[in-house]
């Protein structure tokens, strides 16, 4: 079953076309990479799956919805969770409010957000739990602002998770981290979708990518160049080709 | 000292206690930095003192409508909040705020520099308000208006304002609609600022355009700053020391001014966070947890 369709995607920043005709499908519960060189368009990508930009023609279709038409909010209350490039966890709140404040994705909307409690049982239950699985349980009541960039991730991770996403975008969640962090992103990855969450994950670390993901997505300059395995793409000459330069050039 | 002056303290303060509150929501909860609270303070006064000195409304009616109008232009004061950010929307709330004044100065129906005069005391069962109930009746409201706040703060709208104030994208990725938290924090305080307006106009019984002029406006940041941002009794604090210091300092007459700015130069260098944020020895940022620790151990404990 599909869980996430793109559809003939194109964004033009000025003179650059950011994204070209860009199409690919993602499966339920599959953990999709997509790699590409700087400015490959990654980046932007996300943020049309997740409704900061608009593009310029294409479609996104989750469940039935066209997210392109859609505010980002309304986006995360369909089922579509997101971390940031450059970690957006809440500075100044704890890292039990950063979990709670992602538990109201549903209620923020609506009156209700007027009398629920974030500190009710049922919210509390649910975001200690959270905490539990991205091992955060230490850090509950630290401001998040004073905690390492490789907590950071988790608390952002955990954050998107509150809101109970069936698709889950990770943009570059292991960048800055060392082999330790890592470890615990890969496991922590795996965890998530071995409970059914459908995560695409844009990345540069190729070990990370090359032991996490079930299909990769390649682009360059906006394009979609290649799509399959880690194998298969890995012994694909159009990426080498991307990543490299061609013969002929070098 | 009469009781007379200290029931007219009384007064201001609790009129000064709900401008703090209202404008920590702003601020201290979701973030915008507002600098033109007092036209919201100036609208719910003018509205109220046209409809029962104009129109001849009821009290009781024009304090119901001074409140829904302050509400009301908060929101459409709110709406360029939704375009600009940070010092752009500082700049934008000054001008507004000189806007307002400018309108009450210039317009004629709104009475001009002399503003409006003989605005009457509410009546209840018949009975006039005197400085006593009136001093009573202030405080009542700003203890309702607190109590309002703490109740906000204990729900998931707090968490909405608190998200928007973190970081707009990160906020909307968890579902939070920032113009709709905007536009909520804009009539939240607009509306209570109209009632402080209200409680104003009808103690003083005259109101000029000068009551609502931008130095207002900075007295009204300076008690949440100095208070505390985001803090429930930070605001408080700030509003029950501006209105007593330079009552405080009288006996040094000519220089009272003076040290007043000195005190707030010195709170804000040694103590930036407020003082309230001073005493917890946290940021603003961080908001109710602590007290809840034992109730989350408990559960997780289940």
């Amino acid at each position: 079953m599909v869980a996430l369709s793109v559809e003939n995607i194109s964004k033009r920043f000025g003179g650059l076309q950011a994204l070209k005709e860009v199409s690919f499908q993602v499966e339920k519960a599959e953990i999709r990479a997509i790699i590409g060189p700087n400015g490959a368009g990654k980046t932007t990508l996300f943020n049309i799956i997740n409704g900061f930009l608009k593009p310029d023609s294409g479609r996104v279709l989750f469940n039935g919805f066209n997210l392109v038409v859609l505010r980002p909010n309304k986006i995360s209350q369909l089922g579509i969770a997101r971390t940031f490039q450059i970690v957006k966890t809440f500075l100044g709140m704890t890292v039990l409010e950063n979990i709670l404040a992602g538990s109201g994705c549903e209620i923020y909307h609506q009156i209700t957000s007027f009398f629920e409690k974030p500190y009710g049982s049922r919210y509390l239950k649910d975001a200690l739990k959270i905490a539990e699985s991205c091992e955060l349980q230490e850090y509950l009541y630290s401001p998040a602002g004073t905690l390492p960039l490789g907590i950071q991730r988790k608390v952002e991770i955990a954050r998107a998770l509150a809101t109970k996403p069936q698709l889950l975008l990770l943009d570059e969640p292991v960048s800055g981290l060392n082999d330790l962090e890592t470890q615990e992103i890969v496991k922590l990855v795996k965890k998530i979708n071995s409970q059914g969450v459908t995560v695409i994950f844009v990345e540069h670390d190729m070990h990370f990518t090359n032991e996490v993901a079930h299909r990769i997505t390649v682009l360059d300059y906006g394009v979609k160049i290649a799509e399959g395995t880690p194998r298969e793409v890995m012994s694909d000459p159009k990426v080498m080709e991307a990543y490299l330069g061609s013969e002929e050039s070098a | 000292m009469s009781l007379d002056y200290l029931l007219t303290i009384t007064v201001f303060m609790s009129v000064n206690v709900i401008l703090a509150t209202s404008l920590n929501v702003l601020i201290g909860f979701a973030g915008q930095v507002s600098l033109g609270h007092a036209a919201f303070f100036g609208i719910g006064a003018y509205t109220s003192a046209i409809l029962t000195v104009k129109v001849g409304v009821d009290y009781w009616w024009a304090l119901v409508l001074s409140i829904i109008i302050g509400g009301l232009i908060g929101s459409l004061l709110g709406l360029p909040s939704l375009r600009v950010r940070e010092d752009f929307l500082v700049l934008a709330t000054i001008g507004m705020n000189f806007v307002v004044v400018s309108i009450f100065n210039y317009v004629p129906f709104f009475g001009g520099p002399y503003g409006i005069i003989s605005i009457p005391r509410p009546k209840f069962f018949g009975h006039t308000f005197g400085t006593r109930a009136y001093a009573m009746y202030a405080l009542i409201w700003a203890v309702a208006v607190v109590l309002f706040v703490i109740f906000l703060s204990k729900r998931y709208v707090r968490m909405g304002f608190d998200a928007l104030r973190e970081n707009e994208d990160a906020a909307e990725s968890i579902g939070v609609s920032s113009p709709r938290y905007k536009i909520y924090a804009f009539t939240i305080a607009g509306a209570l600022a109209g009632l402080a307006g209200n409680l104003w106009a009808h103690y003083m019984t005259v109101i000029f355009p000068d009551n609502f002029s931008f130095p207002v406006s900075i007295s009204i940041i300076t008690m949440v700053v100095i208070g505390g941002l985001g803090t429930i009794t930070g605001p408080i604090i700030g509003a029950v020391l501006v209105t007593i210091l330079p009552e405080l300092l009288r006996f040094i007459q000519d220089y009272r001014m003076f040290v007043y700015g000195m005190i707030i130069v010195f709170t804000m260098l040694f103590m930036p966070s407020g003082i309230m944020g001073f005493l917890r020895g946290v940021s603003n940022g961080s908001t109710f947890s602590r007290k809840y620790i034992q109730k989350i151990r408990r559960i997780a404990g289940s």
